[in-house]
């Protein structure tokens, strides 16, 4: 893992006092609302709906036992015992006063973490794969990318006010477990025809009230170029992007608008100014970088273990979980655990401070002190011998963080919705714990397979409702909460925006609408199809006909 | 027939707060004065206004409510009654002391993260 | 509006031109761009300084080639929150414009910083600012994490140096 070196840590002890002396100008009334709003949400500070709300960034999701301790210690110092991981690597903390904010941060900053640039007109946190350094599919780590670029987006002093947010994140894989299409900027780490490592790098994606696939900007720029390019893309965007409306200021607006080829040309032209500057990272620097995401000492396993293949036979819930929640690893004997933070009827994504200090305690005994933030609201422990898979289990059971169902219909992304944010039009969370419990049989659940089901509150879109299989956006029908469907959405490496099926269904209404659509599904499905690939084979028919029977009749 | 009161958020700790008949903000909307649209209203947000000058309160604004059976202050939207009375999903951050929360459907109940209830 | 130069509280002895009223004999000027263009002829030929006002959507670009008769670039900020003039600032500076780049409009104190890094150096600011509260800002890191327009060195270049000090 990174660790601070005296420059990271007096640049961020620094950002403390200077985010402590704007804080105190705020409270003795010498900056207005209007002057500190900017200035506290690059810094991770909302005013939502009931109080403060902090957001602390997770920078590619990787982080230790002793800040998850240190986390765990906020929520129950400056919050309210409990804390909600979003999908970008972030954790939300809802309760904190804001003449306490700048201690919170400068006990973050004891354990290297901080909440720079998670919210505000800035690049944001980068975000990575959470299996980096874990998987046999990757290129590199792309972590040690991530950190670059953290690096050299933090505090950048040209890009601190663009025209909207900008999001970054970076992968290594075929796979895309990183959503990197929905980025304005996503990374791919490639390999060349000459076996030189480079990015391919996609522009322009995001969800939003306007959701776009980002475009193919360039196929490779090498490893060196990187924060040339990054600086060229985010040059041409604060001089070219829209100002006029904030809902056309994204970077995907302007290569719609643009048009690729050509902004891809003055990103280029830019490009061949600054490439051979001191932009280009030194491969020392890449090396001591790189130094800290080494592998953990791994020890020599053999692939297969007899123990756990019995305790598989012995016991078919610990057998459940390791088919729902384990992968593989790129070690021998090793493999990555999810951690479902979708307990049966509980907010997604919330977990306790007690559960924090257990997971730390879990993650030092079993995956060399390393958790992961996953971008679908869930933790990861890379590195778990599979002769601990058993213990490990069992002490996530006892803790309620057992639950084997990743990927599927209940491991739900929903963003926090009308319970807690300023901006929602319904809520997000009572749904996801009612379809929770409608579909709390574990059976079924498998029986569905991987079925991607995404809730936001409203259109901005931050429960990523357009890429799942499918979404439910909430709306606001004469002042009662109403949820629209939309199908066919991915957010993976067969990415895609979902259709809206039709018009939106009551609070009451729209579990049971839900559950139509699931039941089609089963009743059309060939073989183990998943529930995507079932949709993109029979096309939105059969399930608009199926939840609209009325509109048939009146067309008949 | 619908009343307004007005609200705002407590600079110093972020806080909902609703402005009371003695010129002091109440942490529940029970204690809020009722105001009647028109310079009823606006003479108050003259006042509220003031108390954001003052570092007070942040964005203050009104909302409309109605008086209930039992003479409780309900705001109309839902929006104001989970800002009025807490999140409809964690019950121990919201105001138990106030009837009127949004219901849940099926058996959906909020979660108790303190171990009450 | 006091001016704030190169860190000091100064007296601003330019003239900013209204389109609409003829070119004055002497003193120093700044005119719109589009005066800069209609009146081109007439402004070099003067002897004394002058000076481009751009808007937020007007890049240095199209200024690119008449830098060398330019004394100063003023950048509008229409709002603090419109950040396009820290980007046209360092256009400026990569093109090798020495004179005066001055921010004009809406500033922020907690700007200054980043403002300095882009390449300005000078700011028009709120009446009440001092040199006090510019010293503060523009000095609250002691190193930054990017290479910009004021000569900083990198944090990625202070470690080598590091590396290269102790061999290692
Ligand atoms: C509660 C306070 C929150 C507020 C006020 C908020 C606000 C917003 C807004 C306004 C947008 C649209 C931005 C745009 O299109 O330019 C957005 C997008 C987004 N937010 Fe949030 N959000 C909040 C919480 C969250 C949470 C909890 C998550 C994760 C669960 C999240 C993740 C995202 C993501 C992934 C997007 C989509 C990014 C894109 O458009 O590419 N946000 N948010
Ligand atoms: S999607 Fe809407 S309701 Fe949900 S968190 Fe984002 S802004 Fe709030």
């Amino acid at each position: 893992m990174y660790r601070y070196d005296e420059f990271d840590r007096n640049f961020v002890n620094e950002r403390v006092t200077e985010f402590r002396g704007q804080v105190a100008r705020r409270l003795s009334g010498e900056m207005s609302e209007e002057e500190f709003r900017p200035l506290r949400l690059m810094n991770g500070l909302y005013l939502q709906l009931h109080a403060y709300m902090l957001r602390v960034a997770i920078p590619y999701g990787t982080f230790s036992s002793v800040q998850m301790r240190k986390l765990a210690h906020i929520a129950r110092t400056y919050d309210r015992g409990y804390g909600h991981f979003t999908t970008r690597q972030n954790i939300q903390f809802n309760w904190p006063k804001l003449d306490q904010v700048p201690d919170l941060l400068a006990e973050l900053a004891d354990v290297e973490m901080h909440a720079i640039q998670t919210s505000g007109n800035c690049i944001r946190n980068v975000t990575a794969d959470p299996y980096a350094g874990a998987v046999a599919d990757e290129v590199d780590d792309s972590r040690i990318w991530a950190e670059i670029v953290r690096q050299w987006s933090t505090l950048h002093p040209e890009f601190t006010y663009l025209g909207r947010k900008f999001k970054i994140a970076v992968s290594a894989s075929d796979f895309d477990r990183a959503v990197i299409r929905f980025h304005d900027i996503g990374l791919i780490l490639k390999k060349n025809d000459a076996g030189e490592t480079g990015f391919q790098v996609w522009v322009g994606g995001g969800l939003g009230r306007t959701p776009m696939i980002g475009k193919v900007f360039n196929e490779f720029v090498p490893q060196q170029d990187l924060l040339s390019y990054l600086e060229a893309v985010l040059r041409v965007y604060n001089m070219y992007g829209r100002r006029d409306n904030k809902y056309k200021a994204r970077i995907k607006i302007l290569v719609h608008e643009t048009g690729i080829d050509e902004l891809k040309a003055k990103v280029e032209a830019e490009w061949r100014e600054i490439r051979d500057s001191a932009l280009k990272v030194p491969d020392d620097e890449v090396a001591r970088i790189r130094s800290y995401f080494a592998p953990p000492p791994f020890e020599q396993l053999d692939a297969i273990d007899r123990s756990f293949e019995t305790k598989k036979f012995e016991n078919p819930e610990f057998a459940r979980w390791v088919t729902g929640n384990v992968v593989a690893h790129r070690e021998p004997g090793y493999r990555i655990v999810n951690i479902s933070l979708k307990p049966e009827g509980l907010p997604p994504g919330d977990i306790t401070a007690d559960q924090m200090e257990d997971l730390a305690d879990l993650a030092e005994t079993y995956s060399f002190d390393e958790i992961r933030a996953t971008h679908e609201q869930n933790l990861v422990f890379a590195h778990v011998k599979q002769s601990e898979l058993f213990e490990l289990w069992q002490e996530l059971a006892e803790i309620g963080l057992a639950m084997p169902n990743i990927g599927k219909v209940s491991d739900m992304i929903a963003c926090p919705g009308l319970d807690y944010c300023a901006l929602a039009n319904a809520r997000a969370i009572p749904l996801a714990q009612r379809i929770s419990k409608r579909y709390a049989d574990l059976d079924q659940q498998f029986d569905l397979g991987e079925l991607k089901l995404k809730i936001s509150g409203c259109i901005n879109a931050c429960g990523h409702h357009h890429v799942g299989h499918i979404g439910l956006l909430g709306v606001d029908r004469r002042g009662e909460e109403y949820y629209q469907i939309t199908l066919g959405g991915s957010g993976a490496e067969d990415a895609a925006i979902g259709s809206i099926i039709g018009p939106a269904f009551s609070s009451e209404t729209v579990v049971d609408a839900l559950e139509s659509v699931i039941s089609l599904f089963v009743e059309l499905r060939l073989d183990k199809e998943r529930f995507l690939d079932t949709y993109r084979r029979v096309g939105a028919a059969p399930f608009k006909s199926r939840l609209y029977p009325e509109k048939l009749d009146a067309a008949a | 027939m619908t009343r307004q009161v007005i609200t705002a958020n407590r600079l110093k700790d972020g806080l909902v707060v609703f402005l009371a008949e003695d010129g002091s903000w109440a942490d529940s909307i029970l204690d809020a004065q009722l105001l009647k649209a028109g310079s009823e209203l606006d003479n108050r947000l003259v006042l509220a206004n003031a108390a954001e000058q003052a570092k007070i309160v942040v964005g203050p604004y009104e909302i409309e409510v109605t008086e209930t059976d039992t003479g409780d202050i309900r705001p109309v939207r839902y929006r104001e009654r989970i800002r009025a009375y807490g999140p409809s999903t964690h019950a121990d951050f919201a105001r138990q002391d106030i009837p009127g929360h949004l219901t849940h459907l099926d058996d959906v109940s909020p979660v108790y993260f303190n171990g009450v209830g | 509006m006091p001016l704030l130069k190169d860190g000091k509280i100064v007296n601003d002895s330019w003239l900013y031109l209204d389109d609409s009223i003829a070119l004055p004999k002497v003193g120093a000027i700044v005119v719109s761009l589009a005066r800069w263009q209609r009146d081109r002829a007439a402004l070099m030929a003067r002897t004394d300084s002058v000076g481009v006002r751009l808007t937020a959507d007007q890049s240095p670009e199209q200024i690119k080639e008449d830098l060398t008769e330019l004394a100063l670039v003023a950048i509008e900020f229409p709002a603090f929150t419109n950040g396009r003039g820290y980007s046209y600032a360092r256009l400026l500076h990569r093109y090798g414009f020495t004179g005066e780049i001055r921010a004009v409009g809406n500033v922020l104190r907690d700007q200054y910083g980043n403002m300095k890094r882009c390449g300005f150096n000078a700011l028009e600011v709120k009446s009440g600012e001092t040199e006090a509260h510019w010293q503060a800002t523009v000095s609250n890191f002691s190193a930054p994490y990017q290479v910009a327009a004021d000569g900083a060195e990198p944090i990625m270049s202070l470690r080598q140096q590091r590396m290269a000090a102790t061999g290692g």
